[in-house]
Order: C-alpha cells, then sequence, then structure tokens
C-alpha cells in the first residue's frame, strides 16, 4: 500500500487510494489481523540514557491491541500504579506498583494566581545528597489519557529531602522546605508552606491483587436502535393472510420472532413464549412468529407454533421481508452480515422497530424493553433510555439511501415512506443550515 | 445457531479482489516476505527447541552444510544496576567464532545457565531484517527474548541478538529453508525479586456487574451490535481521564467507550473499590467519544469534566459534589472528529485553555494520507481560548497555532521543553513530521524541524519525562515498529518499482519504532532511539515515561497492537 504512495505530490493516485480501502475492508469486514497479537512492551531505564526490554518483569506484557496508559497511585503507597487501556478485552486493567519499597514524596498543587489545577507547573525535589528529580503535570499525555494531577516522586534510595521547588505556571517560583520522605504534601501557590496529608487508609481489599480475563461468552444480542425506524408497510404474511403488513397490527408492541423448524434454539424460545404467556399477555406484547423455511415446510411449522400456543399471528418470511430486513440491518449496524436464528425485532405500537435481538434472548429482557417501551416517546431525539446512559449528538437515518434500496427491491411503499422521511428531514434542516453530524444536544 | 442468509456479498470491484490475493506473501513478488515466512517458522521452532530443554536435538534443524554457530552466551557479563531487587547485566566478548553442529547442544543449553530449575521458559523470537546474498542463501538479524519466572516468585528475562544465515533448497517442489549459520552478538539479563507491576483490575472493577458485559469484551464483538447512528468505532480509540471528582483526596476515574456504550464515571471508594456512579453524576454518553480531562475549568475548586465528542466538546461543570448537571457545549470548527485533549494556561491569565488534535479529513477513505511519509491532508487541530464566565473560543490561528496544521495529529502534550517559563507544545502526527510549537510570549511558532525534534514517523503518543536526571524534559514518541517495512524497503530496486529513491529513507524511518528525544539543554534534541535501545516495540500508541522499577529514573511502559481480528494470520 504504501509503495503506492506519491513521492511528493498530494494528489493520491487510484492504486493508493484503492490499497487503503481494501486494507480497510479486509480488516473491517474480513476478519484479517493488521499488527494483531502484539505484546506490550515495557523498557527500564539503565542510565546513561541506556534502556534494556524488560516486559517479562513487569507482568504486563499484556498481548492484545494496547492504546493508552495513565499514570495513577490508586492504592497511595508510593508506588506508581499505571491503568492501561486496550481495544480488546479486557478493555481496562489497574497495574499496581509492585516494585522495591524505595522512597518517594506526593505532591497534591494548587494554584492561586496560576490555574488551580497547577497545570504546567514545574516541580524539583533536591535531595540532601545534592540529586534532583523534575517533574511536570500535565492534563494530557500518552495517547488519548490523562494521568493524575498528583505528582508522585520517586526517589529510590535518597533518604533526604533539602528543598522542593515549584515554578508555577506563569513563571513565579517558589520554594518549600520541611518535606520529608515517604510522605504526602499539600503545595498551596503563595503559602511556602508544605502541608502535611494523611495517608489514606490501608486498601484491604485493594491489596489482593485479583486479575481479570476476557469473557468468552458472546456479548448481547440486542442491538437498541437509537433512532427507531417505522416498518408500517412491511410484508408480513400470515399463514392466512398472504398481503398483512406490519401496520395492520398496530396498536400494541410487536415482538416479530424469526425462527425455523429445524432451529433447536427457537424452539427453546417458544417454550419460554408458552410458560410465560400471561405474563406477555399483560403487558400486552404480540408475538408474531415467522417461519423462514420454504414453503413446503409450513403445514409443519404451523403444527410446531399451534403446539407452543403461538398460533394467532404466526406467519412466514418471503424474499420481500428477507429483502427488507437486509436493508434494515445494514442500515442499523453499518453492514449486513447474516442473519441467525432466532432473531426477533421489537416494534413499538406505533409499527416503528426499536430493538433487535440477533440470538435467543432472555424473555425477561425483551419484556423490560416493552415496559421501557411504554414510557419513552419515539419522537424524543434523546431517547436511548433503552440502553442506558444518553446521546449528545444528534445523527439521523439515512432515509433517502434507504428509499433508494427499497425502490430498488421494488418495494414501493416502503420506498415511499422513507422518501417523505427523507423529504421531511431536509426540509427542516434548511432553514437553520446546520452542520448534519455535529450539532450537540444540550441537557 | 445456525445462519439464515449468508452475506450476499457486496459487489467488489477488481481492485479490491487483488487486494485481498495480496494477503499472500507471494503475490507481490516480495522476494524477502516468502523468506521471512519460511524462515521465521524456522526461527520459532529453534527458539522453541532451547527453551523446552531440547537441546540433543537442535542440530537435526541445520541445514546438511551448515557451517557453525557461535557462542550464544559468553561468560563474561557487565554489571549494569543491581540494586538488590532490579539486576541488570549484559554479556561482553562475543569474539565471533564458529563452532560445528557437534558443539550445539552445548551451546544452546548453556544459553539457559541463568535459569532456574524446572520452570516455564517462553521464547519469543522476531527477524528484522533479511538480506538476500545469492538466489539460495540469505541471512537474517533475530531480536528476541527468552523469559520465566525465577524459583523465588520474582521474573527474568534474557534479551538476545543473533545473525542468522539460511539455505534454501528445493524439496519435492518446494522451497525448504534451513539454518546454515548462527552468530550471536547481544545478550542481556534482567531479574527483579518480583514482577513489577501486579493486576488489580478483578478486585477494584470486577465486582460491577456492567463490567463484566461492557469491559471484559472487545471492540469487535460490540461492533455488531451497535447502531451505527450513535458513532461506531473500530479501531479502539479511546481513552480515559483520571481526576479526584468529589474531593475525597482519591483520584477517581471516567473512561470513554465506544458508541453504543455508556462512558462510565468510577469513583474510587475508602476500601480501594471502583464504584460506578455514572447514572447520579449524568455523564453516562453513549457517543463515540475518544477522550476525556478532568479540569477545574472556572477555578471555583472542584473538577469539571470535558468529553470530546465528534468535533465539539461538553463541557460538563462538577457541582462541587461529584455531580455535572449543568453541561455546556463547545463548538469546534467542521465535522472531523476530535482525538486527544490536552489543556495549558497559554495566556497566563489563570485559567486553562483547551487544545484539541484530530485525525483524518473527511473520514479515513475522503482522507487517504497522501504523500504517505509526509502527509498534509489531514484535519485541523483546534485550541480554544477560554474567556472566563463559562465560555470559550476558537482561537487557533489567532495564536500561530494554525502553522502546519493539517496533518494526522492523534496526540499532543504541554512541556516547557525550553525552560523559559512558558509551556510548549508538542503535537504527534501520524504519516509525517511532528511539530512542536514553541511558545513565544503567547505566540506559537513551529520549530520541530531546526531544533532535531521533528521525528518524521507514524506519531501516535507523546510522552516528556527527564530520563537523565540533567533538569530539562526529554521526549518520547510512540511510533510503528514494523519488521515487515524494514524488510520491504530497503529492495530499492522493487520497491515504489525502483523510483523516488529519494523517499526510501523516509520509509525505513517510518518503520523503525518508537523514538527518544534527549534535550541538549541549548533548545536543541538529539535523537538517541537506537543508542537507547528502545526503538523495538510493536505498532505502538500511547507509551509513556515514569518510574516502574523504584529508583527515581523514567522507565517505558508501551502498549501495542493495531486490530486483532478473528483471522491469526496477520496481514
Amino acid at each position: 500500500m504504501t509503495s503506492q504512495s506519491p513521492a511528493e505530490s498530494d494528489e493520491a493516485p487510484d492504486e493508493y487510494r484503492n490499497a487503503w480501502s481494501s486494507i480497510q475492508y479486509l480488516v473491517r469486514y474480513e476478519g484479517a489481523s493488521w499488527s494483531g497479537r502484539e505484546s506490550n512492551r515495557a523498557f527500564l531505564n539503565l542510565g546513561n540514557n541506556q534502556f534494556a526490554d524488560m516486559s517479562s518483569c513487569t507482568d504486563a506484557a499484556f498481548t492484545g491491541d494496547g492504546r493508552s496508559v495513565a499514570d495513577i497511585d490508586w492504592d497511595d503507597d508510593g508506588r506508581a500504579d499505571v491503568l492501561l487501556r486496550f481495544r480488546t478485552a479486557p478493555r481496562i486493567r489497574l497495574m499496581r506498583g509492585n516494585g522495591p519499597d524505595t522512597h518517594w514524596v506526593k505532591f497534591y498543587l494548587q494554584g492561586v494566581q496560576s490555574n488551580r489545577d497547577a497545570i504546567g507547573a514545574r516541580v524539583v525535589v533536591q535531595t540532601a545528597n545534592n540529586k534532583s528529580f523534575t517533574r511536570t503535570i500535565y492534563a494530557g499525555e500518552s495517547f488519548l489519557s490523562q494521568s493524575s494531577k498528583t505528582l508522585l516522586f520517586s526517589l529510590g534510595n535518597e533518604d533526604s529531602i533539602e528543598q522542593v521547588v515549584v515554578r508555577w505556571p506563569g513563571g513565579q517560583t517558589e520554594s518549600f522546605t520541611g518535606c520529608s520522605i515517604d510522605n504526602r504534601y499539600t503545595l498551596i501557590q503563595g503559602s511556602g508552606k508544605a502541608e502535611l496529608v494523611d495517608a489514606q487508609p490501608q486498601l484491604a481489599l485493594a491489596t489482593a491483587a485479583r486479575g481479570v480475563k476476557s469473557d468468552a461468552a458472546r456479548p448481547v444480542s440486542r442491538i437498541v436502535l437509537t433512532e427507531s425506524i417505522p416498518l408500517g408497510p412491511l410484508g408480513i404474511p400470515s399463514f392466512e393472510n398472504a398481503q398483512r403488513k406490519v401496520a395492520d397490527l398496530a396498536g400494541s408492541p410487536i415482538l416479530l420472532n424469526l425462527w425455523g423448524t429445524t432451529c433447536a434454539s427457537c424452539l427453546k424460545e417458544f417454550e419460554g413464549f408458552q410458560e410465560r404467556k400471561d405474563k406477555i399477555d399483560k403487558q400486552g406484547l404480540r408475538i408474531v412468529t415467522l417461519c423462514t423455511d420454504p414453503f413446503d415446510k409450513h403445514e409443519q411449522a404451523k403444527k410446531v407454533v399451534s403446539h407452543f400456543g403461538l398460533q394467532r399471528d404466526s406467519g412466514y418470511t418471503d424474499d420481500a421481508f428477507m429483502n427488507a430486513l437486509e436493508i434494515l440491518l445494514g442500515e442499523i449496524i453499518g453492514r449486513y452480515n447474516g442473519t441467525p436464528l432466532p432473531t426477533s425485532l421489537l416494534l413499538d405500537s406505533m409499527c416503528n422497530l426499536r430493538v433487535v435481538y440477533k440470538g435467543p434472548e432472555r424473555l425477561g429482557l425483551i419484556l423490560r424493553d416493552v415496559r421501557l417501551l411504554s414510557t419513552i416517546n419515539p419522537r424524543d431525539p434523546s431517547g436511548s433510555r433503552l440502553s442506558f446512559g444518553r446521546r449528545l449528538v444528534r445523527r439521523t437515518r439515512d432515509y433517502a439511501g434507504m428509499a433508494e434500496l427499497f425502490r430498488g427491491i421494488g418495494s414501493t411503499t416502503m420506498a415511499t415512506l422513507y422518501q417523505q422521511l427523507a423529504d421531511a428531514a431536509v426540509k427542516s434542516q434548511q432553514p437553520k443550515e446546520e452542520k448534519k453530524e455535529s450539532h450537540l444536544i444540550s441537557g | 445457531m445456525g445462519v439464515l442468509i449468508k452475506d450476499r456479498g457486496m459487489d467488489l470491484p477488481s481492485w479490491a479482489l487483488d487486494n485481498r490475493k495480496r494477503r499472500s506473501s507471494e503475490f507481490d513478488g516480495w522476494s524477502s516476505e516468502v523468506l521471512h515466512d519460511l524462515a521465521k517458522a524456522e526461527i520459532k521452532k529453534f527458539a522453541k527447541a532451547i527453551a523446552h530443554h531440547g537441546f540433543e536435538h537442535i542440530h537435526e534443524q541445520f541445514d546438511q552444510d551448515f557451517i557453525g554457530l557461535t557462542i550464544l552466551r559468553p561468560q563474561q557479563f557487565e554489571i549494569l544496576i543491581d540494586d538488590g531487587f532490579t539486576q541488570a547485566s549484559r554479556a561482553k566478548g562475543f569474539t565471533g567464532d564458529l563452532y560445528p553442529a557437534s558443539r550445539a547442544a552445548e551451546l544452546t543449553h548453556d544459553l539457559l545457565t541463568p535459569f532456574d530449575e524446572g520452570v516455564e521458559i517462553h521464547p519469543f523470537v522476531k527477524i528484522i531484517s533479511v538480506d538476500i546474498r545469492d538466489d539460495d542463501y540469505f541471512s537474517t538479524e533475530v531480536l528476541g527474548h527468552f523469559s520465566a519466572p525465577t524459583a523465588t516468585g520474582g521474573r527474568f528475562q534474557q534479551n538476545i541478538q543473533w545473525n542468522a544465515e539460511w539455505r534454501v533448497r528445493k524439496e519435492g517442489g518446494e522451497s525448504v529453508v534451513r539454518m546454515f549459520a548462527l552468530r550471536a552478538s547481544f545478550c542481556e539479563e534482567l531479574k527483579t525479586q518480583a514482577p513489577l507491576l501486579e493486576d488489580l483490575t478483578g478486585a477494584v472493577f470486577g465486582d460491577m456487574a456492567h463490567f463484566r458485559s461492557e469491559y471484559l469484551h472487545g471492540v469487535n464483538e460490540y461492533m455488531d451490535m451497535t447502531d451505527r447512528l450513535i458513532g461506531n468505532s473500530f479501531i479502539g480509540a479511546q481513552g480515559f481521564a483520571v481526576g479526584d471528582v468529589n474531593q475525597d483526596g482519591r483520584d477517581d476515574l471516567y473512561v470513554c467507550q465506544q458508541g453504543g456504550l455508556p462512558n462510565r464515571l468510577f469513583t474510587h471508594s475508602k476500601d480501594g473499590r471502583a464504584r460506578d456512579k455514572t447514572q447520579s453524576a449524568g455523564v453516562g454518553f453513549l457517543d463515540n467519544s475518544r477522550s476525556a480531562l478532568f479540569l477545574d475549568l472556572d477555578n471555583d475548586g472542584d473538577q469539571d469534566l470535558i468529553v470530546a465528542v465528534g468535533a465539539n466538546l461538553m463541557i460538563c461543570w462538577n457541582d462541587g459534589t461529584g455531580q455535572f448537571n449543568d453541561l455546556t457545549p463547545v463548538q469546534g470548527d467542521g465535522d472531523d472528529e476530535i482525538y486527544s485533549l490536552s489543556a495549558a494556561d497559554i495566556d497566563a491569565d489563570g485559567d486553562l485553555d483547551l487544545y484539541a488534535v484530530r485525525y483524518t479529513a473527511g473520514g479515513i477513505i475522503g482522507g487517504v494520507p497522501t504523500p504517505y511519509h509526509d502527509a498534509n491532508n489531514g484535519a485541523s487541530n483546534m485550541l480554544w481560548r477560554n474567556l472566563g464566565d463559562r465560555k470559550f473560543s476558537l482561537a487557533t490561528a489567532e495564536v500561530g497555532l494554525n502553522q502546519n496544521n493539517s496533518k494526522f495529529s492523534l496526540s499532543s502534550l504541554w512541556e516547557d521543553y525550553d525552560d523559559d517559563g512558558d509551556l510548549d507544545l508538542y503535537v504527534t502526527n501520524d504519516f509525517g513530521h511532528n511539530n512542536l510549537y514553541r511558545n513565544d510570549g503567547g505566540n506559537f511558532i513551529d520549530v520541530a524541524g531546526e531544533i532535531g525534534a521533528s521525528d518524521l514517523a507514524a506519531g501516535m503518543g507523546i510522552s516528556a519525562a527527564d530520563i537523565d536526571g540533567d533538569g530539562d524534559m526529554d521526549y518520547h514518541v510512540s511510533n510503528m515498529f514494523s519488521s515487515a517495512g524494514r524488510r520491504i524497503v530497503p529492495q530499492s530496486d522493487q520497491f515504489m518499482q525502483g523510483k523516488q529513491e529519494k523517499v526510501h529513507e523516509h520509509y525505513l524511518r517510518h518503520a523503525r519504532g518508537n523514538t527518544l528525544l534527549e534535550n541538549l539543554g541549548d533548545g536543541t534534541f538529539r535523537d538517541i532511539t537506537l543508542d537507547a535501545g528502545i526503538a523495538v516495540g510493536g505498532w505502538a500508541w500511547g507509551a509513556r515515561m515514569g518510574d516502574l522499577s523504584g529508583d527515581g529514573l523514567p522507565d517505558i511502559y508501551s502498549p501495542n497492537g493495531f486490530v486483532t481480528n478473528t483471522d491469526t494470520h496477520d496481514l
């Protein structure tokens, strides 16, 4: 790829551009690794500007995709701990400094004329042996990371501090005396006096080291839509009525449940639906099973759904439905990578798609989602309450793109609906000239 | 669970299909890559045989015309450090004398002399260059280490550098590579009384239910489970911020997460465990936010939270108790997304100003870095001046930070490199030169090139510390070490079709790895990377200098790796 870059021009030739696209494609969509399974490294400072790889002596040569490091003394023992960030699981690690019990001193700085956090303050610790240790308080370093603003000086075997000199941001220099090793001090600008700070209580629990492993189980099957998608005109043929639409079932929340006669986990899910029928009915949830098998299996399918008492709204999927599903999941996830069985779509009582469950999902969770649905206005822009948290940026669905795709598969009613939504969105944006993707929702 | 309908397989253009084939080392005709793959398998087998004490059979791996191997571990060692906890020493007296295959068992056995009895030894070897001498003969530089626990619970690591020569023979139509000679040039040994770090993650975070579901799964697993409208993230660039939000004297933690998973605020309770306060604090944003800072932006004595979201900042004002009910959105320039944040008081008015770096302009495909070795088509970085009264305004150009401001920036650090009392700004850029903006009375000038700090490479992360105790601050830049790049680029007749040789050195430099810049105290820097021996890591991101060994000298911890995927074969 790099070998196709021009040497000087800033015009990217097609081959170079294409190489970028395809390497991205391989990594994003074809499961290729790219400098994967590398291990984190640590280097020991030997003095005289020499270092030695000591990764294995740290117990932190983790294999995966490492990203950032932050400095913190979590257990307040005067040995620096590190917080680590990863792309791979575990996404975060806290590693306690476990080196020798050498001397140290710790400072909490407070600016008065300077900024209160004393960001940019340069602190020099001078020892009785005339050695000096220099550190600066930063806000942002490493990569995407902010370390503690508390300055922990590791002093090695130096056992007496002569003075501490602070150059406050802005240039004013102040010296503090009377600091002793293995202690914590607050240094307030202009006070000239280092104030002793008590140690944090010994952290009994945290002294029991315990690591974590990545969780091998599938994380979730539940995809919450941050903006719902109306599905009213979507055809969901029933065994009695091949022309049935989602809109025909409006008025109560609907679970479209895709299943197959040879899918064991689907039948297991049916058992759950049967056992907890009362609860399901009480919440007004309509379960619409859609058999994905070919027509010649439909008689058998009808028997199965009857067996589980699910015959009322049962039906099947046709090509139009599967094409629609592919377009919808492409819009929601950004790509289509196959649909497992069972897959369920939870719609609110106004026929808007709100949650997709890929694979079997606990009925308790589905019913919780149904309860939450009834409390949320589908037009609420901050309506991410189905998941924990809130949104800051308003991004909008690509209804125009969806309209085009539905036109492409000959589904005129769906195409018309999405085209209307796209046109309406354009209209509402025009007067404000808002930047499409960067509007922050405040509060 | 069966797959119902398969990916209908987007219609890939022919160039993409070609590139798919490129995953095979044979496709592009890089002869070094084919030979590398063969030699890599052999050297791994060799190292594994040593680690597993298979000394007696090791000669079976040699070519029939094997000319010999050197002593791998001379007996004389120079002690570099011995503080009673950490010991480091380097072997002296490599003579280069070759010994016959019959001595191989003894010489490989001797390499393991310092390891304790009965410990499990882990081998790691990597080929960093390939030199093709002839059709059937080539040599490789090998770096690696053998490591194991000690019998008393400590750790031991032995670093080695070898030159291995190989013969290529045809056997049944296949090329077969066997070791022809082995010359050791370096052997360094480190021993610590205990591992220098100890994993507390489970003890501190493990009891929270959502920790398992949100943090014990990687980016890949959540990618397909998230509405892309919330901001999908693939490269896993999400950081964290440390600060004391509830003024109890203990640092708390805010963790940014990929879109669809809430950012989390973990407070640090008295018993040492982390507690999830996300909901009550009101900061569980679902957007793909890459970075955050805890700062007292209004100088009222508490830690406010700044979260980068898209091109903008959301400032969450702390009410003094660790609740963030007041939010102020601060608009950025354009749509390009922010990566790292940093802060400094650039105008000496007693409040903190904010700086954000950005990477691509118009998405990664829209913004293909061109030319690769020094791209200038990236996104712009931004500086907001803190006006007081919780107001901010963009002042990037006003203070001169618009110079060389279209790079692919990933991180920044404010440090007073020239010791004149004001803060200068280092910015790392992928695909090219970094910036070092010298602060001249509140006006900034990019002097990176003229003072030896520009480090043309794939700059990712930045750290500063006084590595040599001379009172001035040295820089460590995280870059990419690429064995493949170091193998391919030197084939100058083939790389870039033999054209544009003058940029080849830049490409080699891009693959060199991390960089250490020594501050000479006169306002200039010297690149001491190679002498210091810190270049070889991996695809490094946010390396940081800090003392891990308790001797007061800053060490280096470097996180590595780009994308680990289901496929174990690497691109």
